[in-house]
This record gives C-alpha cells, structure tokens and sequence, in this order.
C-alpha cells in the first residue's frame, strides 16, 4: 500500500481532455495513465489525495477554490466507476477494502491532504462541506498542510501554539461519527495532541519521518509516535529526501530504513507503513504540453516534472517549511514510483522477516482502515 | 439632556473623536438604492448634532455585513472605499484623514474628519500559502489608517474571542502584519483578540495600540471585555481603550431584559480603567449600529442567534444601544455626564479625543 499519493495530474488532465467519451464508458483513463503507473511501482492499495491545502500539490489541474477541486476530483473517479471502469474501487466500506483484495482490483481510499476545502463561507463554520464530500466517496482526512486553516495550524505555525479551532473539533467528532480515518501529517504539536484527546478511532500519519532520526521541522517525535501507537495507529514514513536526511544530498532505501527501525524498536512492527508522497512519476502521458506552466523545469531536478518544493514561487518552501533544492526531492533507489519491489528487497536484506515485511507494506495500515470505515 | 456651559465650552474646545463607527452598513445600501451626497446629507448632521468632529469608520472586516454583503471580502472593502472617496473628492463636508495633521487641518476648515478602519483583516489575507503583504499595503495607499486584525472569529493573522477553543498566540503571518504596520503606519486595534493573540501583539508592536471598543470585565464580565490584566498591559503599552455604547458589554443581560442604562453605566467602566492606569489611556468608540435601515445587520446575517462567529453578544429586546446617549447625534451629553461624575475639563477633553490624537501622532506617518 502507498499510504500517501497525490492522486496523479495526468489522470485527471486526460480525464478532463476525454471527458465525453470517459464518462460514456468508451474510453476508461484510469487503465491507460493511472494502472501501468501503479504497476511499475507494485501497489495495490493507495490513500489517494483528492487535494487539500496546498495549490502546489496538484500543479496543473488545481485551483485555489479547494472545495470545488476535490470535488472535481472525486467526480473523475466517481464518473469512471459509473461509466463501468473495473479496475479500481473507491473504498467506502470495509467490505470494498475486502472486495478490492480478492478482487485484485486497485484499492483507493480517498482522503483530502489539509481542511481547506472544507472552510466554505468564511463566517460560518458549516459540516456540510465535509458530509458532501464524504457522500462523493471521501474517507480520509487530513486537518492541516503546513500552515494555518480554520481548523487548527500546521507545523510552520507552531509559534501560535494553538490546538484545534472550535470548528476543527466540530469537524473531528463529525468525522469519527461518519468513520473517516484522521490524518496527522503536517500537524502542529498543540493541534496533535488536541485531537488525540477529541478523536476516538485510531489516527494515522500517513507521510512523516522520525525526528530522532532526522531533526527536519516536518518530523515527529517520540511522543507523538508513541500517541499514535497507543491509539492503535500508523505511522507511515515519507519517502522525501529532506525529512529522511536533509544532511544528505541523495539519501538511499537505507536511510529511510533507519526510520523504519526506529519506529519499530520504539513501538513494534504493527504500527509503520509507507507513504511515499510521491509527485515525479513517469507516465504514458507525454508531458512537453504541460511544461512552462509554473514550471523551472530541469533545472531544478533531472525530472521533467515539477514537485511543490520546485515551485517557481517559492522554490525550496512548502508553505513555510524549508525542503531545499535537490537534485531529486526523493530518496534514491525508489526516485520515481518504481519503488517499492526495491523497498521490499531492502527490508528483506535488512533481516526483516517477510510476515514483517507484509505488514509495513499494507497490513498495518489496511487494518486502520478497516477498524475506521466499519465502525 | 441640558447641556451646562461648561459642557458646551469643553465641546467646543475639543477634538471629539469616535474611535469607532459603522455608518457604512447603512451608506453602502443608501448608495446602492441612488441617494446622492450620503454623508453629507444623512452622518455629517448627526455629528454636528452630537459635537463629534472625527469618526473612524470601518470600511471592512471579516464578515460580509461589513464588506458590502458580499463573500469577496476584498472586493467589498475596495468598493466602500471608492464610495467615500468618491463623496470626499468634491464633498464641502468631510475630508478623508491620513495622520492627525490631516485631521487638525479638515477640522480647522470646518469639516468633519473621516478615517478608514477594519473590523477584522480577512480582506487582507490573500491567497493562504502565501504570507503575502501587498494587500495591506494596498489598502494602506487607500487611505486605511486603523486595523483590526480580529473578529469573532479566526483569521490568518489571529484568533478573535469566538476561536478560545484553540488558545493560539499570533502566526508567523501575524507577527509580519504588526512588524509591517508599524512600519507603515497603520494603528493596530486589539479589539476582540484572544488573550495570547493579545498579549503575542503587544509584545510584538512597537508601537502603543488602540482597543477601539470595549467595555471592562470588572464591571461587566462578558468574554470581549477586557480583563484588568490586559488594561495594565495597555497602560504600559501607552496605548487608548474606546468605550462602546452597546448595552450588552456594558450591563450584563440589560440586552435580554430591556432594562434601562445610560451613561452613568459606561463611566463606571471608565472609572475602573482611570483607576488602573491613569485618564491617558481612554477614549470613545461608540459602535453604534441601530440605524434607520439596518438594525443589528451582522446579528442578522448570523446563522447563530445572539452570537458573532462563536461569541455571544445577546438577543436584544428592541433597541441594543444605551438608552441615553441613544445615538451619535446625542454623544454631546458624554461631556456633560463626565463632569457630573467629577471629571476635569483637562480630563474630559483627553477622553473626548485628545489621547486618540496622541496615538495617531505617535501610530500614523
């Protein structure tokens, strides 16, 4: 399981391009850009954002009307299930996690990375944006990006000190009452340790590194992983470079590895999983129509592909946190989504044993999962 | 209310200053329905009436009551801005003010000095990631001179009284706002702030700030009255407290039952905060918004009854405002109840605007 994906910009460009003929069913987008993708990079099961805080995430298909963009999102992927696209579920259940499985169907599970779709009107603190998005297939969520939103700060805002918003605690009980799995990546300390005392279910973070072993600002400590564990959690390690060694300029799978054995020395084997975070794929889609938009292009990386750190705006910055300016903004190895058979041969090597192995791949987080969506 | 000589004389002599207003609920639909010379015709009688010769008006803020009734907060401040500037461009009535030079010189030519303010910064805040400044300059080339930065609620800067929940200090974003005012000179209202928002700004600014409207939690202990720790925190700041003529912050539950309460309330809480930090140090900010189109527009576009973004201001029985003064046209008499209560005239002219005019000297380029 990938338990972190930016859902893919050239899926929903050719989605948006094919549009007529997608949604008529002669055409299914997801078996021609999304599933040679996915099987280069061997996932079966993906925590797919549909968009979230940051404008930068999704480059070319984005707006800054968040609501409105994760929702187009969930259309795309709603419109091709109705159009009788068999290749992928959109979990909403337990039992679609199971049918994905037998089925050997890609699994997703759609989360949003940040509540800024959710704000609507910006005097009023209404739950309908978050049951309406919950009704188009959304079952993860993930409060904050790096900054402030209405319902708590991010980790560049740990100067305020601030837990969660009285809207953010809305928002919470809202979503353990609907089960939807809460996300901490990115949080801030104070707004962490708030919902862990408002939320009742297990919580994930699904793309962070150990900050004992790596001190990036992004990184969680001890006790934040010790909290997840102890509420039955996951914690899944991001395969960027500045938060697996920012000392290095290319970390490796055995760096992250480090942060794999970290977390299992300090809580076990049940509580770690994978979040990749990737953004530099390689797909069919030929990219040259969407260079020059926002985009320093090679320069900044030998990817013809723009990732958030790379943007021309703010090169280095992801709303307030430094990544720097890399040659790849990925570990080596795994640069690109062809990635995890090599992870896997790592842990191997490493003396990890393969039932081990098949938990950090999926089983911990599937089983997150599964507590979360059937309560 | 006779007024007594003395009462007339202090009028005259002083610069009356109300340190926050909100005509433009009403001159914004009274523009929208084609009446020609707003100001000159419906506010600038009041004020002559109540003897106030400046207000500062709020143009914008975080809710879209005060933003022209529209969701794009941005745009609605600018439209309220152009209207007034507009009017100002020709009018014979009023001047728009940038410093309190401007204010001496309108004031001097027989006008009525206005200055723009926000209730709330959102309009400012820009697109989210970006921590970007150029709206608050924009607004400050407009002629925007006091700034709110909260609301009830949370905006990208801090958190106002109705956001308790999450206790969070200013932001980084926060902490470039006030840097950024004091820079440019902008005055910075803490009205409405939470408390460690509060306490992060006046750490940050260096420059003394204004609570524009308020009332006194030892009097009346609701949650946007200010707690004696905060009035010291001013005192030493140098900055000014404006006393608001909304019942609800100055008798508790007066809202609810309709009981009577004049001005004789409102010099209790002046008293308290003479008593703590000296007669420099308060002034008037009447938050009138009773008027003839609009009653109580922002309680009536709340989905919440009685309550701002998550704080509760009351569900009013008829009219909200003191009894007496009931209207800026009335606020003749506030010199006339200051003396009854033992003011001097040197106290009572300090209140009635000259300490508002230290800190814009001391605040505004």
């Amino acid at each position: 399981m990938d338990c972190h994906q930016e859902i893919l910009d050239e899926y929903v460009y050719e989605f948006l391009a094919n549009e007529e003929a997608a949604t008529k069913g002669e055409k299914c987008v997801f078996d021609e850009i999304y599933l040679p993708v996915l099987k280069k990079q061997g996932a079966d099961f993906i925590n797919l954002s549909v968009g979230g805080d940051h404008v930068a995430q999704v480059m070319y298909s984005a707006s800054e009307f968040r609501f409105w963009d994760a929702h187009k999102k969930l259309d795309v992927l709603n419109s091709e299930l109705e159009a009788g696209c068999q290749s992928f579920i959109l979990c909403r259940t337990a039992q679609d996690i199971d049918q994905a499985i037998k089925e050997k169907k890609v699994g997703l599970l759609a989360t949003i990375s940040g509540g800024r779709p959710l704000m609507g009107k910006q005097n009023l603190n209404l739950l309908s944006s978050l049951r309406s998005l919950y009704r188009m297939g959304l079952r993860g969520l993930q409060l904050t990006g790096n900054g402030r939103n209405r319902l708590g700060d991010g980790v560049a805002q740990n100067r305020s000190r601030g837990q969660l918003t009285s809207f953010g605690e809305k928002v919470v009980k809202e979503a353990d009452r609907l089960g939807m799995v809460i996300d901490t990546a990115q949080l801030s300390d104070a707004g962490f340790y708030d919902l862990i005392s408002l939320s009742k279910n297990p919580i994930i973070d699904s793309h962070s590194c150990a900050k004992k072993v790596n001190p990036h600002p992004r990184n969680i400590d001890d006790q934040r992983i010790k909290a997840i564990a102890d509420r039955g959690g996951v914690i899944a390690v991001s395969f960027w470079a500045a938060l697996v060694d920012q000392e290095k300029e290319v970390p490796d799978a055995e760096d992250l590895i480090r942060h794999i054995d970290h977390i299992v020395n300090l809580v076990g084997i049940d509580h770690v999983a994978l979040g990749p975070d990737y953004c530099a794929y390689q797909t069919p889609v030929d990219r040259d129509i969407l260079k020059g938009f926002a985009n320093l292009g090679p320069d900044y990386g030998e990817f013809n592909r723009l990732t958030p750190v790379q943007s021309e705006k703010y090169p280095g910055y992801v709303e307030g946190i430094w990544y720097g300016i890399r040659k790849s903004d990925f570990i080596s190895g795994p640069e690109t989504q062809e990635s995890f058979p090599e992870i896997t041969q790592s842990l191997l090597n490493h003396g990890v044993s393969e039932s081990e192995c098949q938990k950090i791949l999926g089983d911990n987080m599937l089983r997150v999962y599964r507590e979360v969506l059937d309560q | 209310m006779k007024l007594s000589d003395r009462a007339q004389k202090i009028n005259k002599e002083s610069i009356f200053i109300n340190a926050h207003d909100h005509m433009m609920f009403e001159y914004a639909i009274r523009q929208a329905l084609g009446e020609p010379e707003i100001f000159k015709n419906r506010y600038a009688p009041i004020l002559r009436q109540g003897s106030i010769n400046a207000i500062v008006t709020s143009v914008g803020g975080n809710s879209p009551c005060t933003c022209n009734l529209t969701d794009y907060l941005e745009f609605g401040s600018f439209e309220q801005i152009d209207m007034l500037r507009l009017e100002a461009e020709t009018s014979d009535s009023f001047r728009i003010c940038h410093n309190a030079k401007d204010i001496k010189a309108t004031i001097a030519e027989g006008k009525l000095a206005v200055l723009l303010a926000f209730e709330g910064a959102r309009a400012m805040e820009g697109r989210p990631e970006e921590e970007s400044l150029c709206l608050l300059r924009t607004f400050h080339r407009l002629g925007l001179r006091v700034n709110c930065i909260c609301g009830g609620g949370r905006t990208q800067f801090a958190d106002g009284m109705g956001e308790n929940r999450a206790n969070a200090g200013l932001t980084t974003f926060g902490v470039k706002l006030i840097e950024e005012m004091n820079r440019i000179g902008m005055l910075i209202d803490l009205t409405h702030m939470t408390d460690r928002s509060f306490f992060d700004s006046l750490e940050v600014s260096t420059k003394p700030v204004l609570v524009s409207h308020i009332g006194v939690r030892a009097i009346c202990d609701t949650l946007p009255n200010l707690s004696d720790e905060r009035i010291k925190a001013i005192g030493k700041n140098g900055g000014v407290i404006g006393m608001e003529m909304v019942k609800t912050e100055l008798k508790k539950g007066s809202q609810e039952t309709g009981e009577v309460v004049n001005f004789d309330q409102v010099i209790k809480h002046i008293s308290h905060i003479v008593d703590l930090i000296g007669t420099d140090h308060v002034c008037i900010g009447l938050d009138y918004d009773n008027f003839e189109l609009v009653h109580n527009i922002h309680r009536a576009m709340c989905p919440t009854p009685g309550s701002i973004e998550g704080f509760y201001t009351g569900i009013p029985k008829g009219d909200h405002m003191l009894n007496h003064p009931n209207h800026p046209g009335q606020a003749d008499t506030i010199a006339e109840y200051l003396i009854q209560a033992g003011f001097s005239d040197e106290d009572i002219k300090k209140v009635l605007g000259g300490n508002m005019m230290r800190l814009f000297k001391e605040t505004l380029i």
